[in-house]
């Protein structure tokens, strides 16, 4: 492994933390903008050599770094990449240098703090995704939620105060209980092993190894900590305040990134640690996650608000994952259904992300996102309405899109685990083109009602610049999907075959002959 | 019993050269209130960094570990370690004092003559394992410490905050004195190694149990764990903001240095019982005083109930104590390195709000304080996060190990509650941060942006960076550092 494989991972996290010192000290605010951007793109670049550089074959831990941080209780610094976290990586460091764009001429007090904020996250969200270490995860899962915690306290809306208050004690809450849970793993792991570890790679072993007395209420703790992220009904009533209140960026990254973080939660702690508990509690979560479906397409059909639409709209498609997350096929995870979620996570970001986006520029214009003030813009904003409907109809999960790849996948494999879920979740769908297409046709369409909406004024270049990468990789994902799908499929195979008893070995480090791994199934990597 | 007089060995005086040269120090600044010396604030402070500067030399060169006089004297690497942090932390607060509005009224040389006797009396608590010395560090300390309440600045509050923790303040010192009659009744010693050997040898007794409740109840008086809580919130609302800093580091520091070094023992020839009053007795602080901070409109009493919550913390560790396991001793040690170090940020950015105001805050006059001063915001930011324990601070590292050792023992319940607590403090730590980043600005008006002096910018800048660095890349070593302590 050369040394920029071994230190890229640290780079990526900590340039953007870096960045943001710089950015919050330097007396110009011109000056400043540069530099955000720069630096975020300059992650965005770091972080594409991962994709170059990644081996799709390999189911190991790659670009790995490890360092003794607290030697004696067993923390380390321990990053690494595989299929699971690569995609997401990418999504955060591509959000970023576009969030910065779209607060360019952001007119409010404090641009230079917004965009210090906004790499602080980048920072706890990239974190997040490569720790493969329990507190270093949990950690960074926490810095996270201090930047956003700010973003939507200073720069929200009216109610921005409730929400953001509302926001940091449900996740805390949670997180809190899954640290507790943490910590009995650490001293269970301590006293099978004989040695002290929180790494991820360590405490798999212990699922191998016949499972963990009281796991089904470790698996609670983290479950609800990450359910409450996804959000999945019925720990979701943060999210629409939240999203109301927060400013553009804040809804952008929330729901592109920060909601990812607990479905990749669940595939990265909560299924592989506890698999007998997630055995037991499938079912449950499974049926908690069709009613998010239905109940988030219901409600954001009768929403008068643009946001609040796309909001609820992510409760449901959320759903989708978590159902994707949890198919049981037999004893094993249905390897689409799992792919089709990593997919859709990708996805999501991406479509949401856009369509807060879109809603921002209207709010920009008008100061208002109520559907009831517009109408016929498709008229004055014809580019705008372009991009509107590629957006809604990725959202939707038209062919063409990323949105169809991924929800086609995870019915696919649901509907071999439980048909009857994949048939009430499939009305997921159908109730989604119902309310995106109507959210489109009283935005776009129709005549005028409103003299100011004649005035209004096409995307700006800048808006052009930030939106139309989105828009076109939402496209490419879906009609080549197969340049995504390759990378994570060995990873998801991986999971989706041995979740029972899981394990991870670092890239290029082979275990010592006494450390008896239990046999890979390679047939069980399903090949789409 | 000495009968004859013996010259002591040189090496006491060596070991005890700190003392005496603190003592000396204070008495010469209570005698240099005779002259005119003493008009001039500056010629005080300059006389009170000499002081500090002669006993950190004292302790940093000359401590001699080994036991002096019987245990009445003990010096070993975990007491030098306590003595540099009491130390340290006076320091930096009599710096920041002299830097803020409290500078005429604090540098007189009678308070400072004071101030440095409570330290003296702290330090000989937390280096002696003889009853009768720890018993005279703490009267030192405790009675010097009423008078600082209530006479630093003189007002309704703090006389009455004075007077109650005076008349407490005895009643939690009879307590002690018959809890170590009950001891020496028992083990016939006044010696703690010996007592402690003679208790995990014989067997449980009424009047050891009493003993050992009335010792620890004193102490968790100290501490102010419910319900021993009543005189905080008063005291530490009329006592200068100095003072009030100084109560809740140096005298938590104080009390656990004895209880670390006791708890263990007790705990175990006690049986499971102790675990269970301490544990209650956590819960109830914790609960208790996270409900009640929750209230408060003045941002000291806020903090009180707060350091209340904070003692609760720190039993859970205590109760889970045992010989032979360290773990415990070294959480709680992080633990109160994390607290002390947060609690100096936040009283002295306290301290410099109130330097422009001239009087005791309010938290609604903090609304919109982002915008007028960033960096002050800044780090009370940092010291809220740190108090409610959120990643990247040190406070989040103190309660994870803490959490660490109770899990360890298997007292998950405990935790679970600490952790309700946790929950429930975020209100009122983020509710500050809400009213500074959130609302528009209130009373603080800006005339002279630069009104902080350099000197206490240094410190507060160092105290934040010290917060968020013992977060995140320093644990390692100073856990590595603790266990050296504990050999």
């Amino acid at each position: 492994m050369n040394s920029i494989d071994a230190h890229i991972i640290s780079l990526i996290i900590f340039l953007p933390l870096l960045a943001s010192f710089v950015v919050a000290l330097l007396p110009s605010l011109r000056v400043a903008k540069i530099v955000a951007f720069a630096a975020s793109l300059a992650t965005f670049i770091a972080s594409l050599h991962l994709w170059f550089h990644f081996d799709p074959t390999s189911v190991d831990l790659q670009f790995v770094e490890q360092l003794p941080w607290m030697p004696e209780l067993g923390v380390s610094y321990l990053v690494g990449v595989d299929g699971l976290n690569l995609l997401l990586i990418l999504l955060s460091t591509f959000l970023t240098p576009l969030l910065l764009l779209s607060i360019w001429e952001f007119s409010g007090e404090g641009h230079k703090s917004l965009m210090a904020l906004l790499l602080v996250l980048e920072c706890g969200m990239i974190g997040a995704l490569v720790a493969f270490d329990v507190v270093l995860f949990y950690i960074f899962w926490e810095v996270m939620l201090i930047p956003m915690y700010f973003i939507i306290g200073i720069w929200g809306g009216k109610n921005r105060i409730y929400a953001t208050t509302k926001f940091v004690i449900y996740t805390v809450s949670g997180s809190l209980l899954m640290l507790v849970a943490a910590i009995a793993l650490y001293f269970y792991h301590g006293e099978q092993a004989g040695f002290y570890s929180t790494s991820l790679l360590d405490l798999y072993k212990l699922a191998a190894a016949g499972g963990i007395p009281g796991e089904e209420y470790l698996f609670l703790a983290f479950l609800l900590a990450f359910a409450i992220k996804v959000p999945l009904w019925p720990f979701h009533t943060w999210l629409p305040h939240a999203h109301t209140e927060a400013p553009t960026v804040g809804s952008v990254i929330l729901a592109g990134v920060l909601l990812k973080m607990g479905t990749y939660g669940l595939l990265r702690f909560a299924i592989p640690l506890f698999p007998q508990a997630v055995l037991l509690y499938a079912p449950s979560i499974l049926a908690l996650a069709v009613v998010g479906i239905v109940y988030g397409a219901l409600t954001a059909w009768v929403q008068e608000d643009a946001k609040k639409m796309v909001a609820y709209s992510s409760v449901s498609h959320l759903g989708f994952v978590v159902l994707g997350s949890l198919a049981i096929v037999g004893n094993q995870l249905s390897a689409e259904a799992l792919t089709g979620a990593v997919y859709q996570m990708i996805n999501h970001g991406l479509s949401t992300g856009a369509l807060f986006f879109l809603v921002g520029m209207i709010y920009e214009r008008r100061h208002s996102r109520m559907f009831s003030d517009f109408g016929g813009l498709a008229e004055v904003m014809p580019y705008f309405a372009l991009m509107l409907i590629i957006a809604t109809l990725s959202s939707i999960g038209l062919p063409g899109t990323g949105g169809f790849v991924g929800e086609f996948l995870i019915l696919l494999g649901v509907f071999q685990a439980q048909p009857l879920v994949a048939i009430l979740a499939t009305s997921g769908v159908i109730l989604g083109a119902l309310y995106m297409l109507t959210f489109c046709r009283k935005i776009l369409f129709g005549p005028i009602t409103h003299v100011a909406n004649r005035q209004l004024v096409d995307l700006s270049r800048r808006e052009y610049l930030y939106i139309t990468p989105l828009i076109v990789l939402t496209v490419f994902m879906g009609v080549f999907p197969e340049l995504f799908l390759s990378k994570i499929r060995s990873s998801v195979g991986h999971l989706a075959s041995n979740f029972q008893h899981y394990h991870l070995k670092i890239a290029g480090v082979h275990p010592a002959a006494s450390d008896a791994e239990p046999p890979v199934d390679e047939s069980a990597v399903i090949q789409p | 019993m000495v009968s004859t007089f013996t010259p002591l060995p040189s090496s006491f005086y060596q070991a005890a050269s700190p003392f005496l040269v603190l003592s000396v120090c204070a008495l010469l600044i209570l005698l240099s209130g005779v002259t005119k010396l003493a008009k001039n604030s500056c010629c005080i402070f300059v006389l009170t960094n000499i002081a500090f500067g002669a006993t950190l030399l004292g302790v940093c060169c000359l401590s001699l570990p080994g036991r002096y006089l019987q245990d009445a004297l003990v010096v070993t690497p975990l007491s030098i370690f306590l003595q540099l942090l009491l130390l340290g932390f006076a320091w930096l607060l009599a710096i920041l004092t002299y830097f803020s509005h409290l500078r005429g009224d604090f540098f007189r040389s009678e308070l400072v003559a004071l101030y440095l006797f409570v330290l003296l009396g702290m330090m000989v608590f937390s280096s002696s394992e003889d009853l009768v010395s720890l018993f005279v560090g703490l009267e030192i300390s405790s009675i010097g410490l009423y008078t600082l309440v209530g006479y630093t600045r003189v007002t309704r509050f703090s006389l009455e905050g004075g007077i109650k923790y005076l008349v407490l303040g005895s009643f939690a010192t009879a307590l002690l004195l018959f809890g170590f009659a009950f001891l020496y009744a028992v083990t016939g010693s006044l010696q703690l190694p010996v007592m402690m050997a003679a208790i995990a040898s014989g067997q449980p007794s009424l009047w050891l149990t009493l003993g050992a409740s009335f010792t620890i109840f004193a102490l968790g008086f100290k501490l102010a764990l419910v319900p021993f809580q009543q005189w905080s919130p008063d005291a530490y609302e009329g006592a200068a903001t100095n003072i009030t800093a100084f109560m809740t580091i140096c005298v938590k520091i104080m009390v656990l240095s004895l209880l670390i070094k006791i708890l263990g023992w007790v705990s175990e020839s006690l049986g499971g019982t102790w675990v269970y009053v301490l544990g209650l007795m956590s819960v109830a602080s914790m609960l208790f005083g996270n409900i009640m901070a929750l209230i408060q409109s003045s941002i000291k009493r806020m903090l009180a109930y707060s350091s209340i919550a904070h003692s609760g913390y720190m039993a859970i560790a205590l109760g889970v104590m045992e010989p032979g396991n360290s773990f415990p001793a070294r959480a709680l040690l992080f633990y109160l390195l994390s607290y002390a170090l947060t609690s100096l940020l936040v009283f002295g950015i306290i301290l410099s709000l109130e330097h422009r105001q001239g009087e005791a805050i309010q938290l609604n006059d903090l609304k919109g304080l982002a915008k007028r001063y960033p960096w002050l915001a800044c780090g009370l930011t940092v010291g809220m996060l740190s108090f409610a324990g959120l990643p990247p601070t040190a406070g989040f590292l103190g309660k994870f190990f803490v959490f660490n050792a109770a899990v360890q023992e298997g007292h998950f319940g405990l935790v679970l509650c600490a952790v309700v607590a946790s929950v429930i403090s975020l209100f009122y730590y983020l509710h500050l941060v809400v009213m500074m980043y959130m609302h528009a600005p209130g009373k603080f008006v800006v005339e002279n942006p630069n009104w902080i002096s350099l000197v206490p910018r240094g410190i507060l800048a160092g105290a934040g960076i010290g917060v968020l660095a013992l977060g995140t890349i320093l644990p390692g070593l100073v856990l590595a550092l603790l266990q050296g302590l504990f050999g």
